[in-house]
């Protein structure tokens, strides 16, 4: 039996702590999804702004940043409708530690 | 991502449209199949047909096209014509559409008794179960057609019971009394072999849907366990309809009138909790993986 869409994977993943911020999130679904929905709450409650919500269906999703990072917590929500429109939606929290000039580590908490 | 007012107030449409649904749909069987002994009590009957129908259309048509807005999680989604496009493309937009087709050729059924009104009604309660089958988890399944089956029988039957509930309200309150006792008999003697049929079709269509036993204490299984234990307690109200009361009014007691007319109440509103119920959590969860 073909299940509903669910997240694979994500960039940042859940519980995520990284260097530096993400210059883009990533999405990766089981199946093609339109994501219809999507907000990232910085420190503060601050809203950050994320690239256009695609118009069209797809796999792997990914929404460019077009805000810098201050150090501190994130939550992502998000919200995508599958090709059966079972709505599908979940939260990724991750923390940027803020930074150096030095390339961006990608820090997973163990598994 | 949790519940938020949007989602409550969208799925809260999805439940009462149910209720709605069934309503209307199980008014017109009742019609159907017992009309023809209805002498004070049927125009009142097929009034409530009608306004039940009437009342499903509108919301089913208001729960579809709010659908956008928990898409979104907000109400621009209303708006959002690309949202209601995908929406409408889709197996759920198709399935609304005959559905809502079928309540309007339950409308032109109740409207007045006739053999042509008869045959639309039952081209329209065929629709609306159609409907149910041609979207949601059955429709995934490898062996939809056997499952699809299953599900318009359950779903038939739980139209025709709780469908049934307010009718023998208003028999019991405006027949004579030896008519009412005559046809609650007639009644409770269909209802005893058919409405366990609604717990043999329901476990046939979860041993289908569930990989393994222990998806039973997934919150999909939890919701196949809730409508059985519901189901339980309907069974033993049903049961006193049929040995306490059903032979009291027969045989002229009137009192027992009264007495079935709040039993029947209390049935109307477990069915109806239970609708709600399987409306909102089918739309939250789904059957685990195979």
């Amino acid at each position: 039996m073909e299940a509903h869409t669910r997240l694979t994977q994500s960039f940042p993943s859940d519980s995520a702590i990284l260097v530096e911020g993400p210059d883009e999130v990533v999405l990766t679904f089981s199946t093609d999804v339109r994501l219809t929905a999507i907000s990232l709450l910085g420190p503060g409650g601050e809203l950050k702004k994320l690239g256009p919500l695609p118009e069209k269906m797809d796999q792997n999703i990914s929404l460019v940043m077009q805000e810098k990072f201050a150090p501190g917590d994130y939550l992502l929500t998000w919200r995508a409708v599958g090709a059966d429109t079972h709505l599908v939606s979940g939260e990724i929290h991750f923390s940027v530690l803020g930074s150096s000039s030095s390339p961006s580590v990608r820090v997973f908490p163990e598994p | 991502m949790g519940l938020i007012a949007l989602d409550i107030g969208v799925l809260g449409l999805r439940a009462l449209s149910f209720i709605a649904i069934f309503q209307a749909a199980g008014i017109f069987i009742f019609l159907k199949i017992f009309e023809s002994q209805l002498t004070l009590s049927v125009d009142i009957i097929r009034k409530l047909g009608f306004i039940s129908s009437v009342v499903a259309i509108l919301l089913t048509v208001t729960y579809h096209f709010s659908v956008p807005a928990r898409f979104t999680g907000s109400f621009g989604g209303i708006l959002d014509s690309s949202m209601q496009l995908l929406l409408m493309k889709s197996n759920a937009g198709i399935a609304r559409t005959v559905r809502v087709a079928g309540l309007c050729l339950l409308v032109i059924a109740c409207l007045k008794r006739g053999h042509i009104q008869k045959t639309v009604g039952l081209l329209g309660v065929m629709m609306i179960l159609l409907s149910f089958a041609c979207m949601g988890h059955t429709t995934t399944h490898s062996q939809r057609w056997l499952v699809g089956s299953l599900l318009v029988f359950h779903l038939g039957v739980v139209m025709f019971w709780f469908g049934a509930f307010l009718p023998l309200y208003i028999v019991a309150r405006d027949e004579m009394i030896s008519q009412a006792g005559s046809l609650i008999l007639k009644f409770s003697s269909i209802a005893l072999w058919l409405v366990p049929m609604i717990l043999v079709a329901g476990v046939l269509i979860s041993v289908a849907l569930l990989p393994t036993f222990w998806s039973l204490f997934t919150p999909y299984g939890r919701l196949i366990l809730a409508k059985v234990c519901g189901f339980g307690v309907l069974m033993g109200l049903a049961a006193l309809n049929k040995w306490r009361f059903g032979p009291k009014i027969l045989a002229g007691h009137a009192s027992s009138l009264t007495a079935l007319q709040r039993i029947v109440v209390v049935e109307w509103f477990l069915v109806a909790t239970l609708l709600a119920f399987t409306g909102i959590m089918t739309a939250l969860f789904s059957p685990p993986e195979h």
